[in-house]
Formats: C-alpha cells, sequence, structure tokens
C-alpha cells in the first residue's frame, strides 16, 4: 500500500471505498466521487442521488418567462438548435445555438477522471477478458483497444471498444451499415467524458457480456447514439 | 505446500467473477461440501439477482446465456432456453460473470 501511495495519491481513497463496498456486500463496489467530475450514477444504486449531486454545480433557475418550444441536432452547424417564447414583453420567438460534444474536450475530461482507476484492477479484468476472447481478438484490443465479436443471435457485427461506445454494425447484402453506437457502464460514469466508474476494461466486458448473454437486453439498457451523433465516439 | 504437495490450480475460467469498482473483477469461488461457502454463494448470487445485476453463464462452445434463477439448494444456475425449458448448471464449475445495473452512458443533448 505504501509503496502504492507513493506513486498513485488515489490508492488509499480507493482502498477506503472497496473496504466499504465489502462491508455493505456492494458486490460492484462504490465509485469514486472526483472534484470536478460529477457522476451519472445508475438510479437505483444506493445513495445514487447523494453521489450524483457531489461536486455538481446548482442548476440555474429557470426563467419564469421562457419557454422551450422546440430543440433538434443540425448536423450542418454539429450543434442543437434550441427555441423558445420570451414572454418578459411582447411574444417573441427566438432561436440559439447549444454547441454539441467537442471529442478533445470529452478526452481531456476522461483523462482527468482516469486517476480513480487503479493498474491492479485494469490489470485483473485483462486477465479476465483474456479468458472470455480468442487470442486473435485479445491481441487485436491489446494492441488496439478494440476487437470484433459476432451475435450468434442477431448475426450483428460488434466492434468493442476502450473508452468508447460499441459499434453494431449489420454487413446484410455486402453492404456494411453502422445501426447504432452503444453505450453504457455499470453502475455510474462521469458526465462529459468517456470514463465509467469501472476501469476500461472491465466497462467491456460489461457490454461483451451483455451482448453475448442477453442481446434484447444489452440494447434496451444501453444508449444508442446514431452514427453521425458526436456521442457516438466515431 | 507443505510435504512437497502441490496444490491444484483453479483454472482461471472458474467461479463468478463480478465486474468491481475497487477490483476490476473479484472472483467468487466455493466449495459444495463445505456449507458455509455455498451459504455466502448462495446468499451474494441471489441477492445480485433481486438488485437486477446480470449473471452471465458459459453454456456450451461460445454459447452464452443470462442466469434467470438460482437454486440455493442444489446450488445451480437456472436459464431458460429456447424452446421454454429450464437449464441447470452447476455454479461450482461453470464459469460465470456478473455484471451490475448500467447507467446508460453519454445522455444525448448539450452536457
Amino acid at each position: 500500500m505504501s509503496l502504492l501511495e507513493r506513486h498513485d495519491p488515489f490508492a488509499k481513497t480507493r482502498y477506503v471505498l472497496r473496504e466499504i463496498a465489502r462491508l455493505k456486500d456492494e458486490w460492484a463496489g462504490v465509485p469514486m466521487p472526483l472534484e470536478g467530475h460529477p457522476l451519472v450514477v445508475e438510479p437505483t444504486y444506493p445513495h445514487a442521488a447523494e453521489l450524483s449531486q457531489l461536486g455538481r454545480e446548482a442548476p440555474e433557475a429557470p426563467s419564469p418567462h421562457l419557454k422551450t418550444r422546440s430543440r433538434f441536432w443540425s448536423t450542418h452547424r454539429r450543434s442543437e438548435v434550441l427555441i423558445w417564447e420570451d414572454h418578459s414583453g411582447p411574444r417573441k420567438i427566438e432561436w440559439g445555438i447549444v454547441p454539441g460534444v467537442h471529442h478533445f474536450t470529452q478526452d481531456l475530461k476522461t483523462l482527468g477522471a482516469s486517476v480513480v482507476w487503479g493498474l491492479e484492477q485494469e490489470a485483473r479484468s485483462i486477465q479476465l477478458l483474456a479468458t472470455l476472447l480468442t487470442h486473435h481478438a485479445f491481441k487485436q484490443y491489446l494492441l488496439t483497444g478494440m476487437f470484433m465479436d459476432v451475435s450468434q443471435r442477431s448475426g450483428i457485427h460488434y466492434v468493442f471498444r476502450r473508452l468508447r461506445p460499441t459499434i453494431a454494425v449489420t454487413t446484410r447484402n455486402d453492404n456494411v451499415r453502422i445501426i447504432a453506437a452503444l453505450c453504457l457502464h455499470p453502475i455510474a460514469y462521469y458526465a462529459d467524458s468517456w470514463a465509467g466508474a469501472m476501469c476500461p476494461t472491465d466497462d467491456v466486458i460489461a457490454h461483451l457480456m451483455l451482448m453475448r448473454g442477453d442481446e434484447p437486453l444489452y440494447w434496451r439498457r444501453a444508449n444508442q447514439h446514431p452514427s453521425w451523433r458526436p456521442e457516438a465516439g466515431l | 505446500m507443505e510435504n512437497g504437495e502441490t496444490q491444484e490450480e483453479v483454472p482461471a475460467e472458474i467461479g463468478l467473477a463480478i465486474l468491481n469498482v475497487g477490483e476490476g473483477d473479484f472472483k467468487i469461488t466455493f466449495d459444495r461440501d463445505k456449507p458455509g461457502e455455498r451459504e455466502r454463494a448462495a446468499r451474494v448470487v441471489r441477492e445480485m439477482l433481486q438488485r437486477g445485476y446480470a449473471i452471465v453463464v458459459a453454456v456450451g462452445e461460445g454459447k452464452y446465456r443470462r442466469v434467470k434463477k438460482f437454486d440455493p439448494k442444489t446450488c445451480e444456475y437456472i436459464i431458460t432456453d429456447v424452446p421454454k425449458q429450464d437449464t441447470r448448471l452447476d455454479a461450482q464449475t461453470t464459469p460465470a460473470v456478473a455484471v451490475a445495473r448500467s447507467s446508460a452512458g453519454c445522455a444525448r443533448g448539450a452536457w
């Protein structure tokens, strides 16, 4: 522990949370709150509301004079267009732009959140993943951060990626088409980032096992992003 | 070990691997001949299923299924296959991975 602490200032917090999880029979562990990185927690998780509020700024109170009429995604602007009614004076319809996700910003947030993961945890996950894949797929994952698997039920090809949504691809009639990008994290993830509460390979294993064990459940639990949205990570 | 005995290695695949924030994954194995271990394993699996964990087991070459129920008396996973019939798998020897309920990631729209 002292060796770890010399090099990893978060090791002790990780250890304490692990012990708390063991005492409370929280089999998946307790997500680590991190300053500047609010957690988005699965709602039925114990103390989800409290954990989600830690480090989160209080939302601005909505103006009583404004009412949202519509919002839609603009591919041209790579932003959301927001249209609202303003009743503060003579009734007006206004519109504005809400910029979409910028990958570099998200990458930096992921880098910041990575302090919650330990090398020990990631190493153990990689060992578990090795027992679930062929040598070829495992080698691809170690070298490229991704690998492909095919559902025996649906025939859909899935490209599993470290720290990115899984890409579901169909290959009917020799046409390759992306159906959706599937995003989910066991327990929680850090807002505005690709980082889950669990180490990256644990997220990959979660995607893989849900796909293999119960594909409909996998699709129900994941957020499904079209390939052209920045949230797809493409 | 003492007296030159060698410890039998437990294959890495055996047991229930639970994806865990603080441990990467932690593995539960048990000896059904030891009542304490058997009861603990049964309690853990039962509670996880109640809390919505997805427990996925290997049922054959490259085939996996989600566990629907668990029999604490026989320590067997019960899966329902197509056509609808229950298949029982020995929890002591069947490799399994447990995944907690998920927070669907990357909420759409402005962040």
